[in-house]
């Protein structure tokens, strides 16, 4: 499960712009399958962004399962034989102690995982296929902010330009952490822990 | 926990974690395979899924295309460099933060720590600049392996391995019998700091030898290292794509074998909270 995770990230996006291939990827064959239509993946934007979402968590998935099979591992055993005891279905021992006892974890998971999101850069420009790979696709449209950062300083030579774009994104970045934290402290009420 | 076996699982479960498995597998092993065959047969539908005889034209090809070999080479020496250089320094960071009394023992790690925050990007333009102007090293190894040679996460991993491995009365002994810090160092500290130094060093290594974005800003096709050669093996108007998925395959076979060889160490290290994504 984490070889995908090891294996870099170029080698991992140049495997999936094969397999997202308009004419002959895998993945339009299996949809041909069901019937569906060719779909030029890197045309439009919101199938531009299903593809790189799915390399990205196709690279993380293993990963984060890891830190949940970690924190899952720490719940003691004797709250299940509890519930069981208690009548307690399956679903309902995963419902009301796994996930309770899992919600730090999946925190840390969601706010990593958004701030390593917030700074994709080598799938985007690996997935471009234009002559200018920065552009992020012909209408910018999976073309992230870091992407912009490295078009401006390294493309056409603003560097001041470039850096305050970076300066946003990092500001960016802890808007989105503390939204995301405030957001889980208020949906879930604050832990007695 | 074996006590949790007394859940047994059920077929649909089994189903689930088997597709899982297949989707987390399979791109790889269509790299394999089409890195195995040529073009034409990649291009095939319906796509044949067992892999060819012609791995090694590819990679005698790609060899021939492009610069693989000096790239391979210059990500070796940076990698091992790096790794080298990262495991020394932090080990002796984290010595002194965790053991060693001094004035800031405790707001100095903490600052090194919160360097952690700032994501890599704001620092770029500027160690691009201090690169290219002030050193002159734009397109030279220095300029990946210089900046790297320290980093806070290896000197917080070290220092929080160290804080417990070594107890401070067996320093203390050892004091007593006249060793100096550099003996403590290294007959007290680095003996039991071992296993996290060899976990530090894979991760090091691998995430060296993986980098994408500091590479591509600094370096060059004229010296590249294997990820650029990648991108480059790419980004031609028409792609042979059993060549590009060889050079997939054979950046990626080097760290593929460092995992295989060790995996159960990274693992253990993910799940001890130690690395962070």
């Amino acid at each position: 499960m984490l070889l995908p995770n090891v294996t870099s990230v170029a080698a991992v996006t140049l495997i999936f712009v094969q397999l997202f291939g308009r004419d002959f990827g895998l993945v339009n064959w299996v949809l041909g399958l069901f019937g569906a239509d060719r779909i030029d993946w890197q045309a439009g934007t919101l199938s531009s962004w299903a593809a790189i979402s799915a390399i990205v968590t196709w690279r993380w998935t293993g990963y984060n399962a890891l830190i949940h099979l970690a924190a899952m591992q720490s719940v003691p055993f004797e709250l299940y034989e509890a519930a069981a005891i208690d009548g307690a279905s399956r679903w309902r021992q995963f419902r009301s102690i796994t996930v309770p006892m899992l919600r730090p974890t999946v925190l840390f998971t969601v706010i990593v995982s958004t701030i390593g999101a917030l700074q994709l850069f080598g799938e985007p420009l690996l997935f471009g296929q234009q002559q200018d790979p920065t552009t992020g696709g012909s209408q910018h449209q999976f073309q992230t902010l870091a992407l912009y950062s490295y078009n401006q300083f390294w493309g056409r030579f603003k560097y001041g330009y470039g850096a305050a774009v970076s300066w946003a994104m990092f500001l960016l970045i802890v808007v989105v952490a503390a939204a995301n934290l405030l957001a889980a402290r208020r949906l879930k009420g604050v832990d007695a822990s | 926990m074996s006590r949790n076996r007394q859940l047994s699982a059920g077929k649909g479960v089994y189903a689930t974690l088997a597709v899982g498995v297949l989707l987390s597998v399979f791109p790889l092993y269509w790299t394999v395979v089409a890195a195995s065959r040529n073009n034409t047969d990649i291009h095939r539908v319906p796509p044949v899924l067992p892999p060819g005889g012609n791995l090694l034209h590819n990679i005698g090809e790609a060899f021939r295309q492009t610069d693989m070999g000096l790239a391979l080479l210059n990500s070796v020496i940076v990698s091992s460099t790096v790794t080298a250089c990262v495991v020394l320094t932090s080990s002796l960071a984290g010595f002194a933060f965790a053991k060693l009394p001094f004035r800031g023992r405790n707001p100095l790690p903490a600052s090194v720590v919160a360097t952690m925050m700032v994501p890599t990007q704001p620092g770029i333009i500027p160690l691009y600049i201090m690169m290219a102007n002030g050193f002159h090293w734009a397109d030279h190894l220095q300029a990946l392996i210089v900046p790297a040679v320290a980093n806070a996460f290896g000197l917080f991993f070290m220092r929080q391995c160290l804080v417990t491995a070594v107890p401070d009365e067996l320093l203390d002994a050892a004091r007593m019998d006249g060793c100096t810090t550099r003996v403590l160092y290294r007959h007290v500290a680095l003996p039991a700091a071992r296993p996290a130094m060899t976990v530090l060093g894979m991760l090091t290594f691998m995430a060296t030898w993986n980098d994408f974005y500091w590479p591509k800003v600094v370096m060059t096709q004229q010296n590249p290292t294997i990820q650029l050669t990648l991108s480059e093996l790419a980004s031609g108007y028409i792609k042979d794509y059993s060549l590009v998925l060889t050079g997939a395959l054979v950046a990626g076979l080097p760290v593929i074998a460092v995992f295989l060889l060790m995996g159960r160490q990274i693992i253990d290290g993910i799940m001890q909270g130690a690395v962070k994504g």
